[in-house]
């Protein structure tokens, strides 16, 4: 457990990296195209609206145009003005593709899009490599044409065919919902000949923070480019004539290839307990000599040791560079004289870092390190990598191995029953809940739902859950959903208006139909059942609430009124029976429901004594 | 071709037979050999079969429960109950398993009662049900849910059913602030044990649990194990009467609440013993380790002259001899189903994968009595266990994380009488001048009367906050007398300077079997002796104190070195073996094989000088060795000479290949 909290850190040291971000106030960033795409302030997107359905819809109201004038159309996307979000609004005969002003080779490009219901569009990396943009909300078994999907081409030659490569989860939110997109893409690489050395590759893809692809190859480019010729640099372009899309926060960083080095590297070995790196003047060298790496273990010893290296630093291009050298103990970094980070003890562990500007010249440089920590493995790093360039290690695999912190992974699936699983869950990923239980269906739809409270704490769609923190050596009790999770509220399901009248959880029931768990819970004068299953077009839950007295013939109105919450949060009316929660999810609902409070601090009930409540939850 | 087939399966036949009949000549003659030499084994009497499990089923066992139609349900640590048919596989054929319940978080106990399974999971009382004869539990009722902070170490164990119909559980302490060391009662109730009745009324019963892994019940009475840790010197048995403390204090952070039936209050308990809660001059806490030489350590039975409510252990289970982590207790109702003890308890161990037996007797009203070892060699870590109809005891077995004697993870085996009868001591009891030795078949007189026959001691644990406690205040004792009874199945052992609250661990190296003239299949046993029984003491006429005639020994005139360093011989295996056994090293070290604690050659690797081996013997350093999960406890009991012998083998394998 140690050492995987050492790995999880340390690599989250090296993930830090600053970034360009794509202006939005105008189209200046982008070539001219017919004007399909505009700048706008503000995008609404119905849920269940379809683009494609609009000229029916025309039709209908050509023969209907009473029923048009009672209720107006609710369009599928209403826009407003401003800047801040890029919208493609294709109509007949302006459905351009939008490309760049630049060129990229490896990119980095963090995105947030938000389409319709039947939209489909795609971005293509140097206009050549499509990753697919689709309206997949609710599609259990994701293909290449679906959103995040790396597009086909369209050869049938087998040597320059390529069948796409599909998204490894649908991590698709629904219409309506702003999703979150990172590429890191890799360019193809070519010789002086221009022959090509090495495919296009996707190095990771992530939709909505669920991994999608990872370091996969592309040798040709796919459907629809620009141009069928792989180059080293080419433009971004997005797809134009597919539909309504939109996007915001386009963020992107375009590496150039790393040019720092080191030359002059000697390393002095010391064994025996030190308390500050001041004591190594003192200390006795065991061994010395020249290495191409930094690498720790030239003590040769697991603790108790001290390393001592120095070398020169060649800079070519003047820019900033940040520094990491990862240790076990404690160490200390010095450029030029003077120390870049330090932690001067022997028994700590972490990520020596710091960023400095850097004319062209060469860099006396010198690394130490002590541990006197036999929990901690020996450690030694040293990275270097500036805002345009890949980190460029300067350490040995051994010295400082994120393979060493990589374990089997206990995951968990539904097979054909669904499957419940008790363990503790981290609320949004912060608060330990104790009483939790993960409930996985065949369907791909999941959920955790917390007994303790008596409400649907989170629910996502995708792999079921990772148990590996449960199960493996001893555990911590937890697991972790496997996916884009939906936290709903951190609350309780039913409330008293007396306060020595808390519902407690009595358990729950399988349901012997649809296998799924029926939770309980009472007072001293009402009971309820509540049943959360998966709604057959698995775009959500079907949810309903059974609430009846504890003695048959009650005096309703006599006991204390009791309340039950659907929602929390941000919530908006998007039509009557229809809300839109925390801009991520929506609740649906025939039955009688109030809407209270304001801003963030909303809550969306509905009193219960006698009742059955039915629900939809759809994300 | 009818004819050839008939002809060709007679041919097979009769060839079967042959080897058949070679075989069976072999076989027996080896039998009748080994029966004029081999020494008895455990295994000669109780056998362990070990019940194939079905691939890609885990089945690291938080219970085991033998149900009336004759399956047996196993609850496992991912959360499945698992109902398996012919566990012991009559005629031949595979148990068969089905799932009867999932997704329980990491359940520690399973019982039955009135058509239902309960299960103790970490946050509630959980009671399984099949309402509608599928052979799945459809109704999870939760009897009553405790509160959690969620830290991985909040285990909780149980149900014991209990003769009314209700129910105890336990519940383990957290670990991890600032003070890693010290246990801590973070949320109501943990390091408590709870009762509970069917409709979910909770009554807090006792508090002092650390981790309270094992419990069990006798003459209707409460009885729980812990581990050994902050404030448990070593593992054993209490006895949990309603009210009582058993010895940690985490959990007198509730006492104060009119609910509670304990006392005593944290602010009273820590006025009177030193907390040791010191910080170092960088602000930090300093962990708290055994102080050696310590001039007036604090004992159980001293804190209880102070806090009536302190509940000393009924039955010490010496850390290191009998078990490393102490689990379940059961107690043999299978009126001699399962051999000679019935009536008797039988204690679980995790770490060292094996089984002891204790004997209980009341003595001035409160529980006391006695250990010995009983069976070891299960394939992994014994949690759980319970005897099915037929005098089967099934163990539930993990070491989940722990690491244990048996090298699996996990597993399911059952122990069977295999109608032997062992040389054992059947019980011991405390008497007003000593022990009376009760045997499972009669004793040779000429070794019994001699006093050389018994090696004793006597020693007791410190209660202190920190983890584990050597023996101390350890004395060799010599019996004055014994006496044999006629048929020769009891003996009476007398001795002088019995001290209450410590225990008396007799070894009784030189007795035989009358009939066999073997010795006793465990020879050592391991008495509490809270309380020494008052009464009559036998009257010295009565006793015979018999010395062993001394072999005439050459004596060999050693000449010493007149040089003045000391030169260590490096002792040989078999030299040294004694030694390591009478310390108790070879419960957690092997030389060639990772167990509870590294190999004796890795020790070897890390280059230590032979007296840098004996200071950690001393004081062991266990952030040595982070991937080890289990702290070596300091073992200051093995004297100096020893040490040295064992360092300078331990430091011998290094060269060998």
């Amino acid at each position: 457990m140690k050492s995987l909290l050492l790995g999880a850190a340390l690599l989250y040291v090296g993930g830090l990296m600053a970034q360009d971000s794509l202006q939005l106030a105008d189209l200046s960033s982008f070539k001219p195209q017919v004007g399909n795409w505009q700048i706008v302030g503000g995008v609404e997107i119905h849920p269940f609206k379809d683009i494609h359905k609009k000229e029916q819809a025309k039709k209908k109201r050509g023969w209907f145009k009473k029923k048009k004038k009672k209720t107006p159309e609710v369009k599928a996307v209403t826009t407003s003005p401003g800047t801040g979000i890029l919208i493609n609004l294709p109509t007949e005969g302006r459905t351009d593709a939008l490309i760049t002003d630049w060129e990229h080779g490896d990119l980095m490009l963090e995105l947030e899009v938000m389409m319709p219901k039947g939209s489909n569009s795609g971005i293509y990396l140097q206009g050549r490599y499509e990753v697919q943009l689709y309206d997949s909300w609710g599609v259990q078994y994701p293909k290449f044409s679906d959103i995040g999907g790396i597009y086909r081409n369209w050869e049938n030659d087998p040597a320059t065919a390529f069948a796409g490569i599909s998204p490894s989860a649908n991590a698709a939110r629904p219409p309506g919902v702003w999703q979150k997109m990172k590429i890191h893409f890799r360019a193809p690489r070519f010789d002086q000949q221009g022959q090509k050395t090495e495919n296009a590759r996707f190095v990771y893809v992530e939709l909505n923070g669920v991994p999608i692809h990872e370091n996969v190859e592309v040798p040709h480019a796919t459907g629809g480019p620009i141009s069928q010729e792989e180059v080293a640099s080419g433009p971004l372009m997005i797809q134009g004539d597919h539909g309504e899309v939109a996007f915001r926060n386009i963020k992107y960083t375009r590496f150039q290839p790393a040019t720092v080095s080191v030359s002059d590297l000697t390393y002095k070995a010391y064994h025996g307990t030190f308390n500050s790196i001041e004591d190594l003047e003192k200390a006795e060298v065991v061994y010395e000599g020249k290495s191409p790496f930094i690498d720790v273990r030239v003590a040769e010893k697991e603790n108790n040791y001290g390393v001592f290296y120095e070398g020169v630093l060649h800079i070519d291009k003047a820019d900033d560079y940040s520094f990491l050298a990862g240790y076990g103990g404690g160490g200390r970094l010095t450029l030029d004289g003077k120390v870049l980070d330090e932690n001067n003890t022997a028994w700590s562990w972490g990520g020596l870092q710091s960023t400095v500007r850097l004319e062209p010249g060469r860099y006396p440089f010198t690394l130490a390190t002590i541990k006197s920590a036999g929990w901690w493995p020996p450690v030694l790093g040293f990275t270097i990598s500036t805002r345009s360039t890949e980190p460029v290690d300067f350490h040995t695999e051994e010295s400082f191995s994120r393979l060493a912190y990589i374990v089997p992974r206990i995951l968990v699936e539904p097979e054909a029953r669904p499957k419940m699983l008790r363990g503790f869950v981290r609320f949004e990923g912060e608060k330990l809940k104790s009483h939790t239980m993960g409930v996985g269906t065949p369907e791909g739809v999941h959920y955790v739902y917390d007994l303790e409270s008596g409400h649907l704490l989170g629910m996502w769609r995708g792999y079921f859950v990772d148990a590996t923190p449960m199960w493996r050596d001893r555990g911590n009790g937890s697991f972790n959903p496997q996916g884009d999770v939906n936290w709903t509220f951190d609350g309780r399901g039913f409330t008293s208006s007396a306060a020595d009248q808390r519902f407690r959880s009595t358990g729950y029931t399988v349901d012997s139909k649809t296998r799924m768990p029926v939770f309980h819970g009472k007072n001293a004068h009402l009971k309820y059942a509540e049943h959360i299953r998966p709604n057959t077009e698995g775009t959500g839950l079907d949810i309903t609430v059974k609430v009846t007295p504890v003695k048959e013939n009650a005096d309703l109105t006599s006991i204390p009124v009791a309340t039950y919450t659907l929602a929390e949060g941000e919530i908006k009316e998007i039509e009557p029976q229809l809300y839109k929660v925390n801009n991520r999810y929506y609740v649906k609902t025939d039955s009688n429901v109030r809407l209270n409070g304001s801003g963030d601090q909303q809550r969306l009930s509905a009193a219960v004594a006698s009742t059955t409540l039915n629900y939809n939850i759809l994300w | 071709m009818v004819t050839l087939d008939t002809n060709h399966m007679k041919n097979i036949t009769s060839t079967v037979r042959l080897l058949f009949f070679f075989c069976g000549l072999l076989g027996g003659s080896e039998l009748q050999a080994q029966q004029k030499t081999k020494t008895p084994q455990e295994s000669d009497y109780y056998r362990i079969t070990t019940l194939p499990v079905p691939e890609g089923i885990k089945l690291e066992g938080g219970g085991v429960a033998a149900l009336p139609n004759g399956k047996l349900a196993i609850a496992t640590r991912r959360g499945d109950v698992w109902m398996v048919e012919n566990p012991t596989m009559q005629g031949g054929r595979n148990p068969r398993y089905k799932k009867f319940a999932m997704g329980l978080h990491e359940p520690l106990g399973l019982e039955y009662k009135d058509g239902s399974l309960y299960t103790a999971q970490r946050g509630e009382l959980t009671r399984l049900t099949d309402t509608d004869g599928d052979g799945f539990a459809d109704e999870y009722y939760t009897v009553y849910a405790w509160p959690l902070s969620a830290h991985y170490h909040e285990y909780s164990f149980g149900p014991v059913i209990a003769e009314d119909g209700s129910f105890w559980v336990t519940a383990n302490v957290a670990f991890g602030d600032e003070e890693w060391w010290r246990g801590e009662s973070r949320v109501l109730w943990r390091g408590w044990t709870l009762r509970i009745t069917e409709d979910g009324e909770m009554t807090p019963w006792a508090t002092g649990m650390r981790s309270p892994a094992g419990y069990g019940q006798f003459e209707g009475e409460l009885f729980y194990t812990d581990n050994q840790g902050d404030w448990k010197g070593s593992g054993g048995v209490w006895h949990v009467p309603k009210g009582s403390f058993t010895g940690h204090p985490a959990g007198l952070k509730w006492s104060h609440l009119p609910e509670s039936p304990v006392n005593l209050t944290a602010d009273q308990f820590y006025a009177k013993i030193d907390k040791r809660q010191e910080r170092a001059s960088n602000g930090r806490y300093i962990k708290p380790e055994n102080i050696q030489k310590e001039e007036n350590p604090d004992f159980e039975y001293q804190v209880k002259e102070m806090f009536p409510e302190m509940q000393p252990p009924a039955v010490v289970l010496p850390h290191g001899i009998l078990g490393i982590s102490n689990s379940e207790i059961v107690e043999d109702k299978s009126s001699g189903n399962f051999g000679p003890f019935a009536g008797q308890l039988f204690v679980g161990d995790q770490g060292q994968s094996k089984i002891m037996r204790v004997g209980l007797e009341k003595v001035g009203g409160q529980y006391q009595g006695v250990a010995f070892d009983f069976r070891s060699g299960f394939q992994s870590g014994v949690m759980r266990m319970d005897f099915d109809t037929q005098g089967n005891l099934y163990v539930g077995e993990t070491n989940r994380g722990w690491g244990s004697a048996g090298t699996t993870n996990d597993g399911l085996e059952y122990l069977t009488w295999t109608g032997r009868t062992p040389f054992e001591m059947k019980m011991v009891k405390a008497m007003p001048d000593g022990f009376e030795i009760e045997f499972t078949m009669p004793v040779d007189r000429t070794s019994a009367e001699y006093l050389d026959s018994y090696f004793s001691k006597s020693y007791i644990y410190k209660f202190h906050p920190v983890y584990g406690s050597p023996q101390t205040n350890v004395k060799e004792l010599q019996p004055k007398g014994v006496k044999l009874s006629e048929d020769g199945l009891k003996l009476r052992l007398v001795y002088e300077g019995l001290r209450p609250y410590y225990v008396h661990e007799v070894v009784l190296t030189g007795i035989k079997a009358a009939e066999t003239g073997q010795g006793l299949l465990h020879p050592a046993f391991y008495y509490t002796l809270n309380k020494i029984p008052e009464g009559a003491m036998l009257p010295s006429e009565e006793l015979v104190a018999k010395r062993k005639p001394k072999k005439k020994v050459v004596k060999r005139v050693v000449k010493k070195k007149p040089t003045g360093t000391k030169v260590v011989a490096v002792p040989t295996y078999k030299e040294v073996e004694p030694l390591l056994r009478n310390n108790t090293c070879v419960a957690c070290h092997q030389e060639n094989k990772r167990v509870v604690g590294p190999s004796y050659r890795a020790i070897a690797g890390r280059n230590y000088s032979n007296e840098r081996i004996v200071e950690l013997i001393y004081n062991p350093e266990p952030k040595n060795w982070p991937e080890y999960a289990t702290p070596m406890a300091p073992m200051p009991n093995v004297p100096r000479s020893e040490a040295l012998a064992i360092a300078a083998w331990i430091n011998s394998l290094d060269d060998k290949p």
